[in-house]
C-alpha cells in the first residue's frame, strides 16, 4: 500500500513541482539553525558555530538535490529540464528551428493527409452496422460487370440459404418540384427490405416495410442532406407530402448521413459523375422479366456463412436459372456469378492508387527526417563546446543522448502539430482536385482519432529516427580535440552528409522529370483538337423511358418537339440532338457493309445518329455534301454522313459523295441500303486520348432501332453563356415531356475538362510531390553548408586574416555546395587536402 | 575495502529507514536534528554521516505514510519539523525488522560456515 501511495505522490510532485520546495528549505534552515545552538553551546563562537554547523549537516544544495530525486521522479524532472532547455535553444536560434519544423510538417503533413484518404477509404469500416456481413452478389458477362435482372433477383431470393436478407436497386435521376427552385435528386429505386438489409434505420420516421401496401408506391425516404439542405432539417417533414417528377409522395422517413444505396455499389465509367442518392421510393419487381438487367444487389451473410460458401450456393442457382431461362445464343456468353464483400468491391478499383500514393508519401517523409538529422548535424558541430562544457560538468553519455532526443522529438512533436494543419488543407485540396466519381467515399475523409493518432505516432518516431545519429554523435564527443579546437577531420558525417544530398538531388530529379512529361503531356492532351468548337455549347442528356416510348415513332416525335421548341428560344444560335455525344467515355465501335468492296480487315466505324443541324451547333466542318435535313424521313431513302477518314478508307480517295454502304445492326440482308451524301471533319469520339475513330452517322429519323435512341443528348450552341439558357431549355424539353427526368445539363467546356480531369490529377500529384523534393532539396543542402561551414570557421578567419575578400569566401562556399550533389561517389573534401 | 584507514560502516540501501522507523518507534516524536544526533549517539564511532543524508529517508517514509511531520516549536523555542510514527509506520517497521532480522541472520550464518 505505502508503495502505490508513494508512487502516485512521486508523481503528483513531478507534475506540479514547487509546493513541497519551501518546507523542505525551511527544514533544512531549522535544522541548521538546531545545529549552530548546539555548536554555541559547546562554546563556539557564532561564526563557528555557523561554519561547523554547515560541515555537520553537508552539502545542503545536494541535500536538497537528494530529497528532491526522493520525492518525485528523476527522469521526468529531468525530462522537463531539457525541454525547456531545448525550448530556449530553438529560441536562440530561429531560423534552423523554423526551417526543421516546416520540413517536418511538410513531410508529416502530407504523409498524414494521404494516410487519411488510406483510413478512410480502405480501412474504416462502412458505416453500416456489422458491414464486414455485408456482400455483394454481382454478374458479370466475360468478365465486364453487368447488372441484374428483376427476375433473377427475385429467384435468388427465394432460392439462397445463405443470407439473412438481401436487397436491390437501381438509380434514377428525378426532379424535385414544389417548395423552392426545381431541383435534381438522385433517387434510389429500391427493393422493400433494403434499410433491413443494410440495418440503417432512419432517423426519423420509418422504412417502407411497414408500410400498407396501397400508399406504398408513393412513399419516399429521404437523405439527411436533402432534409438538412431542402427541408431546413424540420422534423415536421414525415408525413408531408413532395413532388418528385411531377407525382406526389409522401415522405415515410429520413435517412441518416452516410447512406447512398445502391449508387456506392456502381463502379462503372458511367457511374462516375453520379452524385450521392438523396431519396429512395420503392421498386416493385415484375418476376418474370428476365430481359432488363439494371440492378444491384447486396446481402447480409447468416452468421454461420462465409463469403465463399454463399459464393458456391450463388453460383449453382444462377447456372440452373440459366438453363431454365437463358436463351440458347447467349449461352456461350460466358456470365458469371461473383459474391465480393461490400466494402471490398466499393474499394477495390483505388487500393493499389491509395497504397503507391502512401508509400510514395512515405518516401517523401523519410527524405524529410533524413533532411532534419542533416540539419541537427550540421548544428551539432556549431555545438560541440557547449556539448564538451557539459560533459565536463559532469553530463554522463546518456544524459547527453536523451538531451539531444528530446530536441528532436519536441521538434518532430512541434512539425506534427503543424502537419495537422497540412493535413486539413490537403484533404480539401485533394478532395477539389480528384476526379469526381474516381475515389468511393471521399465525403468520409477527414481528420478523425485514427489520424491522430497516427500523426502522434509518426511525430514521434520521426523525432527519434532523425535525431539518433546526432545524439549518437553528440553523445561521443572527444573533450581533448573539441577543446583544444583541431577536431577530427570528420570524414564519416561529411561521407554520409554528401551520399545523402546526393540521393536526394537523384530522387528529385527523377521527381521532376516525370512531372514535367506528365505536364508536358497533359498540356498536349488538352491541345487536341476533339474536332468540334466546344465553347458556347450547353448539353442536355435524357433518357427515354420504355414505358413511354416504347417504339422508334414516339421517340422521333420527342425528339422533333424538343427541337423545334429549342429552334425558338432565345440566345439560340444552333441546336441539335444526338445519341452519342463526342468525349462521351469509352464506346464500340460496329462493323458495316460497303457495296462493292470488301470491308477491311479490323476496320470498324463509331455509328451515331444525329439529327439535322447537329453538325452546325458543334461546330463540325461539313467538308463536302449536304447535311442531314428535314426531308430525310423514315420512308425517304436511307442516307448517311461519314467522317473524312472514313471516306478516305473505305473508298481510297475516290470521292465518297453517292457511296452506298449497309449499317451492321442485324444481318445485312435486312439492312437498307444507305446514300452517303456528305462528308464531315473527324472528331473524338471517345476521349481526347483516344485515336481517331471513323464514323457514319445516320439521321435520327432513320436510325434502324429503339435501343439507339433510347439516350439523346440536345445540344445547343448559343450567343450568350450557354449556362444562362439552361432553364430555357429544359423547359423546351418538359413542354414536350413535364415528366422526363433530365440526366445531366453541363456546357461541353467542362465536359471536355472533365475529360481530362485524370490525367489533371496525377500531373499535379507528382508536380506537387516534385516540389516538395525541391524544398527538401534545399533544407537538405542548408544542413550540408551548415556543417561544413561550420567545420571551417577557424579557416575562414585566418583566411580572411591573410586578405581573403567576402566574395572569396562565399566562392569557395558555393563551389563546395555545388560540388556536393554531382558528384556521385562521395570522396573527401576537395579543400581538405 | 581492507586498505581503508577508518573503519566505517557503509550503511546498507534501505536500513536508514529501518533505523529512522525505529528511533521514532522507541523515541516518540523526533525532528530531523535530533534524529541526525541520536543516531551519531549510537552509532559512534562507527558511523559518521552527513547530517543532510536523513532527509531522502525521510522524504520516502512520509510519502509511503510511515511517519507524519508537524511544524511544532522545541523547549528553546526554535520552529521544527517534528516527525512521528503512524499506526501503517508501527506494522512496516514490525515487517521490516522482521525481514530485516532474517537476512541478517542469514548473511550471519553464511559467513561463519565460510569462515
Amino acid at each position: 500500500m505505502g508503495h502505490v501511495r508513494r508512487f502516485f505522490l512521486r508523481l503528483g510532485n513531478a507534475l506540479r513541482p514547487g509546493r513541497a520546495e519551501p518546507d523542505l528549505a525551511r527544514e533544512v534552515s531549522s535544522h541548521l539553525r538546531l545545529l549552530e545552538d548546539e555548536f554555541r553551546r559547546r562554546g563556539m563562537s557564532e561564526e563557528q558555530a555557523g561554519l561547523a554547523a554547515k560541515r555537520a549537516f553537508g552539502g545542503i544544495e545536494q541535500t536538497k538535490e537528494l530529497a528532491r530525486d526522493a520525492r518525485s521522479f528523476v527522469w521526468f524532472d529531468e525530462v522537463r529540464r531539457d525541454l525547456h532547455y531545448a525550448v530556449r535553444t530553438f529560441r536562440r536560434s530561429p531560423g534552423f528551428s523554423a526551417v526543421a519544423v516546416l520540413t517536418l510538417a511538410l513531410g508529416i503533413g502530407s504523409t498524414t493527409t494521404i494516410f487519411s484518404f488510406v483510413n478512410a477509404v480502405l480501412l474504416n469500416p462502412l458505416a453500416y452496422p456489422a458491414s464486414d456481413r455485408l456482400v455483394v452478389v454481382a454478374l458479370t458477362m466475360n468478365g465486364t460487370p453487368i447488372s441484374v435482372t428483376p427476375g433473377d433477383f427475385l429467384e435468388w431470393q427465394a432460392q439462397n440459404h445463405s443470407f439473412e436478407a438481401m436487397a436491390a436497386g437501381t438509380v434514377t435521376p428525378y426532379n424535385l418540384t414544389g417548395r423552392g427552385e426545381p431541383i435534381g435528386v438522385l433517387t434510389g429505386l429500391v427493393s422493400d427490405r433494403f434499410a433491413e438489409t443494410l440495418r440503417v434505420a432512419p432517423q426519423l420516421g420509418h422504412s417502407f416495410a411497414a408500410e400498407a401496401d396501397a400508399d406504398r408506391s408513393h412513399s419516399v425516404i429521404i437523405s439527411d442532406h436533402l432534409w438538412r439542405h431542402r427541408f431546413n432539417a424540420d422534423p415536421a417533414i414525415i408525413g408531408s407530402s413532395i413532388t418528385l417528377e411531377g407525382a406526389p409522395y409522401t415522405v415515410v422517413g429520413v435517412m441518416p448521413a452516410g447512406v447512398s444505396f445502391p449508387r456506392e455499389l456502381m463502379t462503372s465509367d458511367g457511374a462516375r459523375t453520379l452524385p450521392d442518392v438523396d431519396s429512395w421510393v420503392p421498386l416493385t419487381l415484375r418476376p418474370n422479366d428476365r430481359a432488363n438487367g439494371f440492378l444491384e444487389v447486396v446481402a447480409r451473410l447468416k452468421s454461420d456463412v462465409s463469403c465463399a460458401q454463399a459464393q458456391i450456393e450463388m453460383a449453382t442457382i444462377q447456372r440452373a436459372l440459366a438453363d431454365r431461362f437463358m436463351p440458347r445464343e447467349l449461352r456461350d456468353l460466358n456470365v458469371g456469378l461473383r459474391v465480393v464483400q461490400m466494402q471490398e468491391q466499393i474499394v477495390r478499383a483505388v487500393r493499389p492508387l491509395l497504397l503507391t500514393l502512401f508509400r510514395a508519401v512515405t518516401l517523401l517523409l523519410v527524405v524529410a527526417c533524413a533532411n532534419v538529422a542533416n540539419l541537427l548535424l550540421g548544428r551539432a558541430a556549431t555545438r560541440e563546446r557547449e556539448v564538451a562544457i557539459r560533459s565536463a560538468l559532469g553530463s554522463g553519455r546518456r544524459r547527453l543522448i536523451q538531451q539531444y532526443l528530446i530536441e528532436s522529438v519536441l521538434l518532430g512533436a512541434l512539425g506534427g502539430a503543424l502537419g495537422l494543419l497540412v493535413t486539413n488543407v490537403g484533404i480539401d485540396l485533394i478532395s477539389a482536385l480528384i476526379p469526381p466519381g474516381t475515389l468511393p467515399r471521399v465525403r468520409e475523409v477527414r481528420i478523425d482519432s485514427h489520424v491522430l493518432i497516427f500523426s502522434t505516432a509518426v511525430s514521434v518516431i520521426t523525432g527519434l529516427m532523425f535525431g539518433l545519429l546526432p545524439a549518437m554523435q553528440a553523445g561521443n564527443t572527444d573533450l581533448t580535440t573539441t577543446f583544444r579546437g583541431t577536431g577530427a577531420t570528420h570524414t564519416m558525417r561529411s561521407r554520409y552528409l554528401r551520399v545523402l544530398v546526393a540521393a536526394e538531388v537523384a530522387l528529385a530529379f527523377v521527381l521532376l522529370v516525370g512531372a514535367g512529361l506528365l505536364f508536358k503531356s497533359f498540356a498536349r492532351l488538352t491541345s487536341v483538337n476533339p474536332g468540334f468548337r466546344p465553347e458556347s455549347i450547353l448539353t442536355l442528356d435524357v433518357t427515354l423511358p420504355e414505358g413511354s416510348y416504347p417504339t422508334l415513332t414516339e421517340m422521333r416525335a420527342f425528339s422533333s418537339a424538343v427541337l423545334e421548341g429549342m429552334r425558338h428560344t432565345p440566345a439560340m444560335v444552333e441546336s441539335g440532338a444526338v445519341n452519342l455525344l463526342p468525349i462521351g467515355g469509352p464506346l464500340l465501335s460496329g462493323d458495316f457493309t460497303l457495296e462493292g468492296v470488301p470491308r477491311p480487315r479490323g476496320f470498324t466505324a463509331v455509328k451515331p445518329a444525329v439529327s439535322p443541324g447537329y453538325f452546325r451547333a458543334l461546330g463540325i466542318p461539313m467538308l463536302r455534301g449536304r447535311d442531314f435535313n428535314e426531308r430525310d424521313t423514315e420512308n425517304a431513302p436511307g442516307v448517311a454522313v461519314v467522317t473524312e477518314r472514313f471516306a478516305r478508307r473505305a473508298w481510297l480517295g475516290q470521292d465518297a459523295i453517292g457511296k452506298r454502304l449497309k449499317l451492321g445492326f442485324g444481318r445485312p440482308e435486312d439492312q437498307p441500303w444507305l446514300t452517303v451524301v456528305g462528308v464531315v471533319g473527324d472528331v473524338k469520339q471517345s476521349t481526347l486520348a483516344d485515336e481517331t475513330r471513323p464514323a457514319i452517322y445516320v439521321s435520327l429519323m432513320q436510325a434502324p432501332q429503339p435501343f439507339l435512341l433510347r439516350n439523346l443528348t440536345f445540344v445547343a450552341r448559343t450567343a450568350v453563356d450557354p449556362r444562362s439558357v439552361a432553364s430555357l431549355v429544359r423547359e423546351d424539353i418538359h413542354r414536350v415531356d413535364p415528366l422526363l427526368p433530365i440526366d445531366r445539363v453541363a456546357t461541353m467546356t467542362q465536359l471536355l475538362s472533365d475529360s481530362v480531369a485524370e490525367p489533371r490529377f496525377r500531373a499535379v500529384l507528382l508536380g506537387a510531390f516534385g516540389a516538395s523534393a525541391v524544398v527538401l532539396i534545399a533544407v537538405g543542402m542548408l544542413g550540408v553548408l551548415g556543417f561544413f561551414v561550420a567545420r571551417r570557421t577557424q579557416e575562414i578567419g585566418l583566411r580572411i586574416a591573410i586578405g581573403a575578400q567576402r566574395a572569396d569566401i562565399v566562392t569557395l562556399i558555393v563551389k563546395q555546395a555545388l560540388d556536393a550533389p554531382h558528384r556521385r561517389r562521395a570522396t573527401h573534401l576537395p579543400s581538405d587536402s | 575495502m581492507p586498505s581503508e584507514p577508518n573503519c566505517r560502516v557503509e550503511l546498507l540501501q534501505g536500513t536508514l529507514d529501518l533505523i529512522v522507523l525505529r528511533a521514532l518507534d522507541t523515541m516518540g516524536p523526533q525532528h530531523a536534528y535530533g534524529l541526525a544526533s541520536r543516531l551519531e549517539q549510537v552509532a559512534q564511532p562507527s558511523l559518521t554521516l552527513n547530517q543532510g543524508t536523513l532527509y531522502p529517508a525521510l522524504v520516502r517514509l512520509e510519502q509511503k505514510g510511515w511517519i507524519k511531520g508537524t511544524w511544532r516549536r522545541t523547549e528553546k523555542n526554535r520552529e521544527a519539523k517534528y516527525y512521528s510514527i503512524t499506526r501503517a509506520g508501527v506494522r512496516g517497521l514490525q515487517k521490516q525488522s522482521e525481514r530485516w532480522r532474517r537476512l541478517a541472520g542469514l548473511v550471519d550464518k553464511l559467513l561463519l560456515n565460510e569462515g
